[in-house]
């Protein structure tokens, strides 16, 4: 997974576009037809005290497989379907993979990465993705994301 | 001279018991306990036992742990560098406030966040609510003269030469990756990409066993010269893949 997103950071619009203060989140896959599409979205953070405040993500930036063509670069702020988010707020503190759930959170978390990764590289050797692949993947991302994100989350997967 | 023979001294016996020490202790280890209030005045915090601690405020003077910094196997100039440190005002111009301090040292002038600010705001490089892009950092030293190069996959080398040569370097990290070392319970994992600039002033290879970078971090209260191992630094920096600003003056 680490260098399917080596390959996004290194695009010319992503480092045009999207400001460095703004952290790669989890990324999601979408099947469109014959492609699939993978979103990686970009939110910031707040470290007060031990707390990490967390902001729903703003940019996003969109990949297609096979090809591994950049197709999209966006700041949701001027995406309609985002108009009602406060992007300038913090929604939420990171929490999941705190304290004693932070070994187990942890293994989730390079679980859902090795297995994104692995449907990337599935579909980038011309193999299908099937529909129970990508139901398993979604399975494993809403374990891990904030319950903050949900709502993001399940709208970055309808897209 | 050391902390006990500043002038105008307080002595503060702060005994307060904290619920959630981790964070704050890992802080303290990076900055040695020193951190600068002003221009003119320094805390030490000094560990008492666990969860008191004591502060001591001095009038600036040249803490002794500060002298560690003048030897041959340091690259840069911590020192000097460290006195252009100050905290960012906004929540987003780490990158801003990094060419700054980077401009005052090479150009030995004294500059404004605010005015660099608006400047970088008029030319489309900088956006309060988000930040600098990657692209565009650098380009308020460019404007003022300097020679500048990015560099998308440095090296400690490539940083320890730039500071050989004269030149300064602001690197891209992820601050949380910093602020969160394994050895913390609350681990952010995992931290992907950068999302924060720092300027590196000093290598530190006095004890080659133990390879420590010196930052001005201005995101951080205790961020002046506060020092990393090399293992932490790295892992923080690998997030951006090792991008670095190199600035020298035009007339190197």
């Amino acid at each position: 997974m680490k260098e399917y997103i080596k390959q996004v950071q290194e695009k010319q619009a992503v480092r045009s576009m999207i400001p460095m203060n703004f952290q790669m989140g989890f990324p999601v896959l979408n099947q469109k037809g014959q492609e699939l599409l993978a979103i990686f979205p970009y939110y910031r953070t707040k470290v007060e005290g031990s707390q990490i405040h967390m902001s729903i993500p703003r940019f996003q930036a969109v990949v297609t497989y096979p090809s591994g063509r950049l197709v999209r670069v966006e700041d949701m702020k001027y995406n309609s379907r985002y108009q009602e988010v406060d992007f300038s707020a913090y929604p939420g503190v990171f929490s999941r993979g705190t304290g004693e759930h932070a070994a187990a959170y942890r293994e989730a978390v390079e679980r859902y990465l090795d297995r994104v990764g692995a449907l990337l590289k599935q579909r980038s050797d011309q193999a299908e993705i099937s529909a129970e692949q990508i139901g398993l993947m979604q399975e494993e991302l809403f374990q891990i994301i904030e319950p903050f994100y949900t709502e993001y989350y399940r709208k970055l997967l309808e897209e | 001279m050391g902390i006990e023979e500043m002038g105008d001294f307080e002595e503060l016996e702060i005994q307060d018991r904290l619920e959630d020490i981790s964070e704050f202790e890992h802080s303290l280890e990076n900055s040695q306990g020193l951190e600068n209030l002003d221009e003119t005045h320094i805390r030490r915090t000094e560990r008492l036992e666990e969860g008191i601690y004591r502060d001591t405020i001095g009038s600036f003077g040249m803490p002794a742990e500060m002298d560690s910094l003048e030897n041959e196997l340091i690259s840069g100039e911590p020192l000097e560098d460290m006195e252009h440190w100050h905290m960012q005002e906004g929540d987003m111009s780490c990158a801003v406030v990094c060419q700054e301090f980077v401009a005052e040292e090479l150009l030995d002038t004294e500059l404004n966040e605010q005015d660099l600010v608006e400047f970088a705001v008029s030319k489309g490089w900088f956006d309060p609510e988000t930040g600098t892009t990657l692209e565009d950092t650098g380009n308020i030293l460019e404007y003022l003269g300097l020679e500048v190069a990015q560099n998308e996959h440095g090296s400690i080398e490539d940083i320890e030469r730039t500071l050989e040569e004269g030149g300064k370097v602001i690197a891209g990290v992820n601050n949380i990756s910093l602020l969160t070392p394994d050895s913390m319970e609350s681990i952010f994992y995992p931290s992907l990409t950068a999302n924060h600039a720092v300027e590196v002033i000093g290598i530190d290879r006095t004890d080659p066993s133990n390879v420590k970078v010196i930052l001005n971090d201005p995101g951080l209260p205790g961020g002046r010269g506060i020092t990393y191992d090399l293992e932490e630094f790295q892992t923080a920096w690998n997030t951006s893949g090792g991008f670095m600003v190199s600035a020298y003056r035009s007339d190197k």
